[in-house]
């Protein structure tokens, strides 16, 4: 009896929606915004560098606040205090891997 | 990951963590290039603590890494993408798909059908589309704590996170083309506040390369005449690695649905815990009083993994080392492995080891099908073996039977009748009355 009603209610519901389906007005997504340098015409960066932390330095050079924001963030970190203290992060939790 | 540091932290955005004295406070130590490469060339060597390859370098005898080319990829850096971020999110779990279920390899090329916001052809979003990210800090869940950004629209009023699927879609996303009224939208819609939109959207998990489901560390060591064994599963994967013991896959499988609030609870190394298997160690918090909560999608991971039996502790065995260091993957013995791995961690070890069941919970939100592959209703409101079978704490109209909340609805139905049949009754014999006195 059950399943008859809901058959009933399906089949209600299916015709009133027939025909509508796709696309709400969503507004586009934010592109970012293109870039306003290329890093090639850079002197500092044409070098021929030895070691990747020499390119390290190039970058903070220019980019001197991202060694700060880096060094606050989960990827440099991998270390989490959540809740009560518990110290948690990719170098201190346990997996079945 | 202590013990193994230089295995596992050649996916740190860094240079050198080789062991637990590594100085975090180091700029010159930051690896740039590996969120920043455009060209596709830049890569991390697998076992030298993060540094790419500077000469032309074999990794396990196989696989040939090409020098870098130090300057030209710093002529070419750029926004991350899904290239630049899946170097490491495609392999967590050590090979591609393997422990996400959600998050592989095939999402640089996705087709509309794989992810409809990772279309290469289509929307082509990057991982950063989603994932907002403010001064290098990336949106997302850190362990308890929830992903910032709230269940509405993002208006530039808000802070800035777009990380939820209500960001962009709003709480109420189903519109109706044409017309005003859409019944069976609306009812959608009358989900969103117990159902997540993951739940709907993402059917099926491991939809691009197959992912690990079961991991048996407890035989892993054999030998065949002093060679170590491979045997390829019919998926591809090994189903036995004598490194890795006995290994399971899936692909296009079923989440396992559970109430969701946003945060997880852990396990931490050294939290005595008691055999009763299987040991949860990572699993999601939520309840269906819980006005975050949402029922969600999740992949379900089961492992057999060292366990001290005495201190009560799950083992952190050490696996990665030279010979004669105890490392697991050189002299192939747990209680070694044990000794060394909880040294390193710092915590005890009885001598003893046994392998205990254990299982942990990923919960899903990538590789979103398309709208036409979404949840049909009769997938969860159905009476037997429905994908919800299993969830509390909601009444699901074709699912649960309530006698009384049934009774409760025939009982009104029969007193709207009657009341309908009395009103239209007087009506009709006061009208006729009224008639007649004309
Ligand atoms: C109960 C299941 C269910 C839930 C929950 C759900 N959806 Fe849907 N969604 C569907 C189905 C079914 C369709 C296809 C509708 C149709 O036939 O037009 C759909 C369609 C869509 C579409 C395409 C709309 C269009 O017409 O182009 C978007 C976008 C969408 N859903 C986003 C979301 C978001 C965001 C959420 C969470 C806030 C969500 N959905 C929650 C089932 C669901
Ligand atoms: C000579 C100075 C200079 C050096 C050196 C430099 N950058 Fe930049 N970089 C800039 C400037 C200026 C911008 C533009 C900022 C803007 O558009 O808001 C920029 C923008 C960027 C962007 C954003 C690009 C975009 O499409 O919006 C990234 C990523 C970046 N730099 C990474 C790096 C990395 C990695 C290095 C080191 C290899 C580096 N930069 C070295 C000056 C520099
Ligand atoms: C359509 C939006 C979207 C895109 C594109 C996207 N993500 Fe996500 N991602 C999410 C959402 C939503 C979550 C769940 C956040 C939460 O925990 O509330 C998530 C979670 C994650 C997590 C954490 C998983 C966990 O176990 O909690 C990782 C890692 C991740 N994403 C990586 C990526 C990478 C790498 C890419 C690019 C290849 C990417 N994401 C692209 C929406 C997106
Ligand atoms: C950064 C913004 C953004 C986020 C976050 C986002 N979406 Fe979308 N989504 C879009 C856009 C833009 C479209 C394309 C809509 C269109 O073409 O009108 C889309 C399309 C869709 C469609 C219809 C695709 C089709 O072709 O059938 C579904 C279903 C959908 N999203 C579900 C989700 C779910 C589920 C989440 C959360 C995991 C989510 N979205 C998060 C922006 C977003
Ligand atoms: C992912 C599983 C799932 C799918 C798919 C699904 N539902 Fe539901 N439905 C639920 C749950 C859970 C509830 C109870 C939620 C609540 O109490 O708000 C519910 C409640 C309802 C209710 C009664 C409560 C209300 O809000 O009116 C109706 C009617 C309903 N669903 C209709 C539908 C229709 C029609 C479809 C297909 C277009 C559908 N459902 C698809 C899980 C689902």
């Amino acid at each position: 009896m059950k399943k008859l009603w809901w058959a009933i209610f399906l089949f209600w519901v299916m015709k009133v929606s027939a025909g509508a389906a796709t696309g709400p007005g969503l507004p586009k997504y934010f592109k970012p915004a293109p870039a306003t340098v290329d890093h090639s015409k850079f002197e500092i960066l044409k070098k021929d560098f030895k070691s990747p932390e020499e390119v390290t330095r190039a970058c903070l050079s220019c980019h001197n606040k991202a060694g700060k924001q880096i060094h606050k963030s989960l990827h440099w970190t991998w270390t989490w205090k959540g809740k009560n203290n518990r110290l948690m992060g990719k170098a201190h939790v346990i997996n079945n891997y | 990951m202590v013990s193994n540091w230089c295995r596992c932290t050649s996916c740190h955005a860094g240079y050198g963590w080789k062991d637990k004295n590594f100085d975090l406070s180091q700029e010159e130590k930051i690896d740039c290039l590996v969120c920043h490469d455009t060209t596709g060339t830049y890569k991390k060597f697998p076992t030298d603590c993060g540094y790419p390859p500077l000469k032309d370098k074999v990794f396990a005898g196989k696989k040939l890494f090409k020098a870098v080319n130090l300057s030209f990829i710093a002529q070419n850096v750029g926004r991350s993408s899904r290239e630049s971020c899946g170097k490491c999110h495609f392999f967590s779990g050590g090979g591609d798909g393997v422990k996400r279920g959600d998050t592989d390899s095939t999402l640089v090329k996705a087709s509309r059908k794989l992810d409809v916001h990772m279309d290469a052809k289509g929307l082509n979003f990057s991982c950063a589309t989603c994932h907002t990210t403010l001064a290098h800090q990336i949106a997302g869940r850190h362990y308890d704590t929830p992903a910032p950004g709230k269940r509405n629209l993002a208006l530039p009023k808000d802070e800035g996170y777009r990380l939820k699927c209500e960001s962009c879609h709003g709480a109420r996303p189903h519109k109706p083309e044409k017309g005003l009224f859409d019944w069976r939208l609306i009812k959608l819609n009358d989900h969103t506040d117990k159902v997540a939109c993951q739940t709907c959207h993402i059917p099926f998990y491991a939809r691009g390369k197959p992912t690990n489901t079961y991991w048996d560390w407890s035989t892993a060591g054999r030998f065949n005449n002093g060679k170590p064994i491979v045997e390829k599963s019919p998926l591809g994967p090994p189903s036995y690695h004598t490194k890795k013991g006995t290994l399971k896959w899936g692909r296009n499988l079923v989440p396992e649905y559970f109430w969701y609030n946003g945060t997880f609870s852990y396990l931490l190394p050294g939290e005595k815990v008691e055999a009763n298997e299987p040991i949860t160690l990572i699993k999601p918090n939520g309840s269906p009083e819980d006005k975050e909560s949402r029922i969600y999608p999740f992949k379900v991971h089961l492992g057999k993994q060292p366990y001290d039996p005495q201190n009560k502790l799950i083992i952190i065995p050490k696996l990665f080392g030279p010979k004669g260091s105890g490392a697991f993957w050189a002299d192939f013995d747990w209680i070694k492995a044990s000794r060394a791995g909880m040294a390193e961690a710092g915590l005890p070890f009885s001598g003893k080891v046994s392998f205990v069941e254990t299982v942990q919970y990923h919960a899903l939100s990538h590789m979103v099908a398309p709208k036409e592959d979404a949840l049909t209703c009769a997938s969860c409101h159905t009476r037997k073996d429905g994908r919800l079978a299993k969830i509390k704490g909601v009444y699901l109209p074709g699912r649960d039977f309530s006698p009384w909340l049934d009774r409760i609805g025939w009982l009104a139905c029969i007193f709207a009748f009657i009341g309908v049949t009395i009103h239209g009754g007087l009506r009709i014999v006061l009208a006729r009355k009224s008639r007649k006195e004309d």
